[in-house]
């Protein structure tokens, strides 16, 4: 885990301390055979690769590890790395599930040695995060994210997440009787345009943001 | 939650970190290989993030979602988006119910006795009272003035939107005749040169921004002997995509079939994705598909269109 650390006289200027993780490197060799065992096809092992990526970040991500990013390259690397030494791995999207999982063990217990050292230091100061983006930034870029998404589907976010508790029960079974959905079909079509609003206001924060 | 089924139940123990090793490879095995599972988590997660951002998370859970949910960047800006969606969400519910608000009033409960006391005694305390009163309608007249304007703002351009929309509708209808015509055409055609033969393509086409929670679905009647059924999914210009990913499911969300690099094709009407699949995958009944657009990796709703089924005898 990369640990932000620094023991110190709290009155000083902090400076910060930063312990990176060895991280493993993928070669271009590597990478291609992962490409290969996962197809022959160039363009979908490309759309595989995103795939695996995506169920690793996923992975990461549900387990509560700080980079989830960062962790599923390292998975990726290291299975790349095992098919391109000649091991054979039949199939690799699940194969890399498994390696993720012995990584997320090491994850685990870098995060318990920080805990020990930061417990044994008498003055451990965590380096602040940095400040995140102006809150009123994001709900500028979600109004114009919404601007750009056609009408239908700009009604029926905001009626599915307007109101609380029994007004946005109601207003869900209207939508579902509105649209003719079940309830499952309605959450379902919420949830696409919500991550897709979530892609654009991302997008927009980096554009715009500081 | 809303949704308090046993299967929800174990998935927000497991988006908490509340279950056991074992427990949790098996939701993790089971989401990696079933897309609908996998959704279901992404569901959940979305509901559990909502109800944090809204306080309704307390006590011990809300320190287990903290400690989980607070670890990574990406989750971080999962809560501010919904952060910020519950602001916009929130905001746009006045504005839906402003012709039921009513001014708020500070001394509703009390308006009895205050009244009351203040007639009792004609007192200077009395005068300044009234005039108080005065002030306060005066600001409540001129507030609700300020509204009526908004309000009669916000119907003029309701109003010119739904006639643009309106003629948008006939425009794109009237593209739809045309085409449908242009198949019947092809499709007497056919039977002419096929001495009578029934065509062997059941084709619909289906156009964007057509409202379709009012009138009759769009129907594709299938005859008997369709080997084939073709689905036209008009786009607009602004659907701009290398690639399109159609999926379609039955009304009651059961997946029939996804399709993945389709090319947008050029139509009389401008582009369109084409869907064909054998007619034999469509029973009779309604259907739901959902158009998205691919690039780099990411897709992108585009749209959802409903249409029923029925078998041409």
């Amino acid at each position: 885990m990369d640990g932000n650390l620094k023991s110190e006289d709290s009155a000083s200027v902090p400076e910060v301390r930063v312990r990176e993780r060895r991280r493993s490197e993928l070669t271009q060799e590597a990478l291609d055979c992962f490409l290969q065992r996962l197809s022959p096809d160039r363009d979908l092992a490309g759309a595989k690769y995103l795939e695996v990526h995506k169920n690793l970040e996923r992975f990461f991500e549900w387990r509560g590890c700080p980079s989830p990013l960062d962790h599923a390259d390292e998975a990726i690397t290291r299975t790349a790395q095992r098919i391109a030494q000649g091991e054979v791995i039949a199939d690799p999207a699940t194969y890399v599930i498994g390696v993720a999982r012995l990584l997320l063990l090491e994850i685990r217990k870098a995060q318990e040695k920080d805990r020990r050292i930061a417990a044994a230091q008498p003055e451990v100061v965590i380096a602040p995060t940095p400040p995140s983006e102006d809150p009123e930034l994001r709900v500028d870029c979600l109004r114009r994210c919404l601007d750009h998404l056609p009408a239908d589907n700009r009604e029926l976010i905001l009626l599915y997440y307007e109101g609380e508790k029994s007004a946005k029960i109601n207003n869900r079974k209207q939508l579902t009787e509105r649209l003719q959905v079940n309830v499952h079909t309605l959450r379902m079509r919420a949830l696409r345009i919500r991550e897709r609003l979530m892609v654009c206001v991302e997008t927009c924060v980096a554009k715009i943001g500081p | 939650m809303e949704d308090g089924s046993f299967e929800e139940t174990v998935v927000v123990r497991y988006l908490l970190g509340d279950l056991p090793e074992e427990a949790q490879i098996q939701v993790e095995d089971r989401a990696f290989s079933d897309p609908e599972y996998l959704r279901l988590i992404e569901a959940v997660e979305a509901d559990l993030i909502d109800s944090y951002v809204q306080g309704e998370i307390q006590g011990a859970e809300r320190r287990q979602f903290e400690g989980h949910f607070l670890a990574s960047p990406e989750r971080r800006k999962k809560i501010e988006f919904a952060r910020a969606l519950a602001h916009v969400a929130g905001e746009s519910q006045p504005a839906r119910d402003v012709a039921k608000a009513a001014p708020p009033s500070v001394t509703r409960h009390s308006w009895r006795e205050t009244l009351a006391q203040l007639l009792g005694g004609r007192t200077p305390a009395f005068q300044f009272a009234m005039a108080g009163v005065a002030v306060v309608l005066l600001a409540v007249m001129s507030w609700q003035l300020v509204q009526t304007g908004r309000l009669r703002g916000q119907l003029s351009q309701l109003e010119a939107n739904q006639r643009l929309q309106q003629q948008r509708e006939q425009a794109l209808q009237q593209a739809a005749n045309e085409e449908h015509a242009r198949a019947e055409d092809l499709a007497a055609q056919l039977r002419n040169h096929q001495g009578g033969a029934v065509a062997p393509v059941a084709s619909l086409m289906l156009l964007p921004g057509i409202p379709r929670s009012e009138g009759a679905l769009p129907q594709l009647a299938i005859p008997e002997s369709a080997q084939l059924a073709r689905i036209q999914i008009q786009l607009e210009p602004v659907d701009d995509f290398p690639q399109f990913r159609v999926e379609l499911r039955t009304h009651s969300g059961e997946e029939v079939l996804t399709r993945s690099n389709l090319r947008a094709q050029r139509s009389r009407n401008g582009r369109a994705v084409v869907l064909e699949l054998p007619a034999s995958m469509l029973s009779p009944g309604d259907y739901e598909l959902t158009l998205q657009g691919a690039t780099s990796g990411e897709t992108r709703d585009i749209g959802f269109y409903n249409f029923s089924v029925a078998a041409k005898h």
